[in-house]
């Protein structure tokens, strides 16, 4: 008759073996992702967008977004979040856009949210938003007499460029004045969310597949746990 | 043994609230870090100091200038950057080169939001850039929220190289 101590031991070696074959793929995994994440300044994971094909695969909430704006002096079309004059690209929203004017030697871009500033030759300035009082959303953009103006809801609001803050309007704004002449492409970098750090990160986690993924992540963390105490039991058992 | 299975089965559950918010206006956050009104000044920027902030970012910056608050030395900065999907909007505070206040100004994300509590930000009180441009004091991170925390972190390293620059800017020949 078998002792128990001799069925337990075969029986605790092959709990062992289907425990690590069953965790080997998501153990094996972690491990992998684990050092790029250690490493992802050096690898400049965090600068390296995903292919387009894996962006609107996985990421599909970079949005696209299209509307056109029609002015006098051309077509301002969004598609996603790249602006165009004329198929010519020059600049970003990250919402929707709204308009456009030249002002001081600089076009001013609105989207809802923001404010792009660029020189004539196309080279981004600055970008404003709320932190500077910029009123939103921004419905419309033009002239209050010399001084650059946006409407938001019934209110006007100037800018003060000596200042550089946002007020007030003393007068009403005036239909777009557009005197803008066609700007070279604009092949700056804005940067993307869907950067490989991102993706290898939420891998890593689970999270890119959401609970589901979140879970099975811990069920592997668990089964290196039990792989762990069965692999310690097993040399124990022997020494 | 059913107490055990549900607290095995609390183990897999990942609490999850909306941490979504605006914490502190611009105002107040202006307010709190000048006791005198500050100007509003503006930093122009080179391909050398671009280059030098988009390190500190670790990744591009395109913009020529920067706008920022300022009385006497201390100088106020607030910046956008990404976490994960969307930006958090970050005000901090510097004076004689170091972080006197961080605050989490707005904060869009269902989660990470745990970076705007006193007992991760008060981790920079008083950090300052060593000679390899990154911040002297170690920061410890939040799990879940670790793509929030290495933004925050590359927001504290450009405040405190734009306030240098400021500064250099100003007492240069």
């Amino acid at each position: 008759m078998r002792s128990a101590g001799s069925v337990r031991g075969p029986l605790l070696r092959k709990f062992h073996r289907i425990v690590g074959m069953t965790a080997s793929i998501f153990l094996l995994w972690i491990c992998v992702s684990g050092i790029l994440l250690n490493h992802t300044s050096f690898l400049e994971l965090a600068r390296k967008p995903l292919p387009a094909f894996l962006t609107a695969w996985i990421y599909p909430d970079a949005i696209i977004r299209e509307s056109n704006v029609h002015t006098s002096i051309g077509i301002f079309r969004q598609h996603g979040q790249t602006i165009s004059l004329d198929d010519v690209v020059i600049g970003l929203c990250a919402d929707s856009l709204t308009g456009a004017a030249e002002y001081g030697g600089e076009l001013w871009i609105a989207c809802s949210h923001q404010l792009h500033i660029f020189t004539l030759d196309g080279t981004l300035v600055e970008s404003q938003d709320s932190t500077l009082g910029l009123p939103a959303p921004v419905e419309k953009v033009g002239l209050c007499g010399q001084v650059l103006c946006v409407r938001s809801g019934i209110v006007d609001h100037q800018f003060l460029a000596h200042s550089g803050i946002w007020e007030h309007a003393p007068e009403g704004i005036q239909p777009e004045e557009l005197a803008i002449r066609k700007q070279p492409a604009i092949s700056s970098e804005f940067g993307s969310t869907a950067t490989w750090e991102r993706l290898i990160l939420e891998a890593h986690s689970g999270r890119i597949a959401g609970k589901t993924g979140e879970s099975f992540i811990n069920l592997a963390s668990v089964f290196a746990l039990l792989l762990t105490i069965s692999g310690v039991w097993i040399s124990l058992r022997q020494s | 043994m059913p107490s055990r299975i549900l607290l095995v089965a609390l183990c897999f559950v990942s609490a999850s609230w909306a941490q979504i918010g605006v914490f502190q206006s611009v105002d107040d956050f202006i307010n709190e870090a000048f006791t005198e009104t500050p100007s509003i000044e503006t930093l122009w920027l080179n391909n050398e100091t671009r280059e030098q902030i988009e390190r500190a970012l670790n990744r591009s910056f395109q913009a020529l200038r920067i706008r920022y608050w300022r009385h006497g030395g201390r100088t106020a900065w607030i910046l956008h950057e990404t976490g994960k999907e969307l930006p958090i909007t970050v005000g901090v505070v510097v004076e004689n080169n170091k972080i006197v206040a961080l605050s989490v100004l707005e904060y869009r994300e269902s989660r990470g939001g745990e970076v705007r509590y006193p007992l991760f930000r008060d981790q920079f009180f008083d950090a300052e850039l060593n000679n390899d441009q990154v911040l002297s004091k170690h920061i410890h991170g939040i799990t879940g929220a670790t793509l929030s925390v290495s933004a925050i972190k590359r927001v504290a390293t450009a405040a405190l190289l734009c306030h240098q620059i400021a500064v250099d800017v100003e007492t240069s020949p």
